[in-house]
């Protein structure tokens, strides 16, 4: 009884811990999975001081652009082209953008000052060996390898258009991240990559860019999209933002992002430093230790898992069981659970933020989900094998069906329903990194961040706790194997 | 005490049972004899309630067997399944002790008859604290046998329960069931493969062939009249072996 209290009281405070996030009306500020974008989210947090929160790297476009408009986020940083181009897709691209905006409860501030569009770039030797000097000149080289972001590739004004507009005649084209590119450039297995005109690596890795001559990159000035509300509940947050308004020069966000990737100054510093040099601005920044922050994802990892596999637990043992004593049922359950399997995890996560937002619930339901096959197959296969004997004797003794599931089968079937919570614990102890892309935290945040930066170090300082952890539910389920196995049933 | 009307049941179209009537008279032994695959342990099962007869009934003490009823019924049925069955996770004692934890048997009762049972089968405390895992097949029957005992219920269905038995151990459990059960007027139906125990348990002997009853009575009457063929090369086919060893 005492361990059922324990694991009610754990449960509970899983469960407080996980809707702390959004039990404060703060006002929350988030960003896109690049450097610039966390950087202006940084600027935007600390000039309108204590009471916004930043979630950084929250997403791509959709999942940022959902989020503002369900209130899971207030504000973010976006692109002027973005949204003619992406969001408002099909509209009469010279409408008024706050016309479009308004009757959905969303407002913008002005431009901020850059304009960060996209451009492609390449190996200055191999453009002057192919005497490339514009988007134009691609048409002659149908051999050239081509790797884009995937968002460029996808969107309308991103790839499929630009090969339109140009007639270019390049059918493969690779997808990958887009810090990932200009690795793909400098060892030479990419030749022509996508850019954002401000990005830091234009100068580091001395990339040519291609003279959009046909002008079809539309402008992409940053500005400020931010719920209609807060004009009357934040004024004074709103009136800080727009103090941001014409004041960033591309050169000024080239140098703040090349600062934040190549010389790996926490965007919180980068934006701080600007803010006290440009607006006399000053803000005071807590950089968290490594230690402090190894402790924060881990409770957000631990908290993801933990719910996730618990309910897991709960709804899938009956499940199972059902499955058993009930064949046509069984088959029911079995295949829907398995088709649940099929859905990539990172499709999964996705189709949960219309459902539940962003952040650790959508995560822990659809770590829910992806936790529930492996026990309920377990749970059903070692009920039904069973030897017959066994089960036609705890019959004959006169058992009823329950007391015969309870002292007699499922205690068989003990190995194989432990064997199932530990295949479904260990597998979410990986998926649930991928929590990260949707705001949910854990070791998936720093390695997040890693890749965004290309820090080895931060990858580690996710990826070593993650698997140190999977090792640790390896280990305890062994354990737990020990003693709740009974010696009998060891051979 | 048991009385078996009009049964009929077949497996995949096949006739494993056919039975017009068979009475198993109380306080006695009843032997099922016949060749492997006969129906013996079909009919211990039906009598059990782990096989419903596509047809006929199944009387218990006058009472019908049905799905309300039976595991009250099964209750006052000692029955040894022909693997024995038992439970791999429990020790030979949690096997056995199972059932009167279960129904809330006063503890001091069910340490007394788990001694007295053990006395029996020549089990010893060190061999009862192991897992079905680790003792011999004998040992296992035996278990098994006390599982099927510890209620005291009124009808045993043993089907072979001591058919891994060494011979020595074998004759003098013979001996000790067979006083048990007239001390305490048990009514048994005992399955075995083995004229002389059948002989030497059996007021009374059933012989199947293929689901239906060829003959029944007394091991003399079936020996010294057998009413078909079958019957007679049956028996002797049993015999031969016994007089070698004599
Ligand atoms: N569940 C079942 N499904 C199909 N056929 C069955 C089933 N149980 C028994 N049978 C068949 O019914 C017949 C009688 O089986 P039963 O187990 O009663 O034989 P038996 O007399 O006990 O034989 P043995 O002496 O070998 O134990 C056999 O032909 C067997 O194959
Ligand atoms: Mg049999």
């Amino acid at each position: 009884m005492t361990a059922n209290k324990i694991k009610i009281f754990i449960f509970t405070i899983l469960l407080f811990e996980c809707f702390n996030c959004r039990a404060e009306s703060q006002i929350t500020i988030a960003s896109k999975t690049f450097t610039e974008s966390v950087i202006l989210g940084e600027l935007a947090s600390q000039i309108t001081g204590a009471k916004t929160v930043h979630q950084k790297q929250l997403g791509g476009t959709r999942v940022l652009w959902s989020a503002l408009l369900r209130g899971d986020i207030d504000i973010y940083p976006e692109y002027s082209g973005t949204l003619l181009h992406e969001i408002f897709a099909g509209h009469d691209k010279n409408t008024d953008l706050h016309a479009l905006l308004k009757p959905l409860g969303i407002a913008a501030t002005r431009a901020i000052g850059f304009n960060n569009t996209y451009a492609l770039g390449m190996r200055p030797a191999s453009a002057t060996e192919l005497g490339i000097n514009t988007i134009s000149d691609l048409a002659n080289h149908p051999e050239l390898q081509i790797g884009f972001s995937n968002e460029f590739i996808n969107r309308s004004d991103g790839w499929p258009g630009l090969q339109t507009h140009y007639r270019l005649p390049q059918k493969k084209v690779r997808g990958l991240d887009h810090d990932l590119a200009y690795r793909g450039l400098t060892n030479e297995s990419l030749d022509v990559i996508d850019l954002y005109t401000t990005d830091a690596e234009i100068h580091y890795y001395n990339i040519k860019i291609l003279h959009d001559d046909l002008n079809y990159f539309p402008e992409y000035n940053a500005i400020f999209l931010y719920r209609l509300e807060l004009e009357q509940s934040a004024p004074q947050v709103i009136r800080q933002l727009k103090r941001l308004e014409n004041v960033i020069t591309a050169d000024a966000m080239t140098t703040m992002n090349m600062q934040a990737k190549l010389e790996r100054v926490p965007e919180a510093e980068v934006a701080a430093k600007y803010l006290s040099t440009q607006l006399n601005v000053n803000s005071e920044i807590v950089i968290d230790s490594r230690w402090s922050r190894l402790v924060r994802h881990s409770i957000e990892h631990l908290v993801l898992v933990g719910i996730s596999l618990g309910a897991a637990i709960l709804v899938a043992l009956p499940l199972g069981i059902a499955a058993y004593l009930n064949t046509r049922l069984g088959q029911f359950i079995l295949s829907c659970t398995a088709i649940i399997q099929t859905i990539p995890s990172l499709a999964l996560l996705v189709f949960m933020i219309p459902l539940l937002g962003i952040g650790s619930p959508p995560a822990i339901a659809a770590l829910f989900l992806y936790s529930l096959l492996p026990i309920i197959r377990n749970t059903h296969t070692g009920l039904h094998d069973i030897a017959p004997p066994v089960r036609e004797s705890a019959k004959a003794l006169g058992l009823s069906r329950t007391a015969r599931l309870r002292l007699v089968e499922l205690p068989l079937a003990t190995r194989s329903i432990l064997a199932g919570i530990k295949t479904s614990a260990v597998i979410n102890v990986g998926t649930a990194t991928l929590g990260a892309l949707i705001g949910a935290g854990g070791y998936g945040q720093p390695i997040l961040t890693g890749i965004r930066l290309d820090d080895t170090s931060l990858i580690l300082e996710g990826a070593i706790p993650a698997a140190l952890l999977a090792l640790l539910v390896q280990y305890s389920f062994d354990l737990a194997e020990r003693l709740l196995i009974s010696k009998g049933l060891r051979s | 005490m048991l009385t078996l009307s009009n049964i009929q049941k077949s497996f995949d179209n096949q006739v494993a049972l056919d039975i017009p009537h068979l009475n198993i008279t109380g306080q006695q032994t009843t032997i099922l004899i016949g060749p492997s695959g006969c129906g013996k342990s079909t009919l211990l099962k039906m009598i059990n309630g782990l096989i419903k007869p596509d047809q006929g009934e199944v009387l218990f003490k006058q009472g019908k067997i049905n799905t309300q009823n039976i595991n009250l019924l099964r209750r006052q049925m000692g029955y040894v399944i022909q693997e024995g069955g038992l439970f791999p996770h429990l020790s030979a004692r949690d096997n056995i002790m199972l059932m009167p934890r279960h129904i809330k048997l006063a503890p001091d009762t069910a340490e007394q008859r788990l001694q007295s049972l053990a006395e029996l089968t020549q089990l010893d405390a060190g061999q009862l604290k192991r897992f079905p895992s680790q003792l011999s097949g004998g040992q296992r029957q035996r278990v098994a046998l006390m599982r099927a005992l510890i209620l005291d219920p009124d009808l045993l269905l043993l089907d072979e329960p001591l058919g891994a038995l060494d011979p020595m151990i074998r004759f003098e459990m013979q001996s000790q069931l067979k006083s048990i059960f007239q001390k305490l007027g048990k009514t048994v139906l005992m399955v075995t493969h083995d004229l002389n125990e059948a002989g030497f348990f059996g007021d009374h002997l059933v012989l199947l062939r293929s689901g239906k009853i060829v003959q029944q009575g007394t091991a003399r009457q079936l020996i010294e009249n057998p009413n078909e063929p079958f019957v007679e090369q049956f028996i002797n086919a049993q015999r031969a072996p016994s007089i070698i060893a004599r």
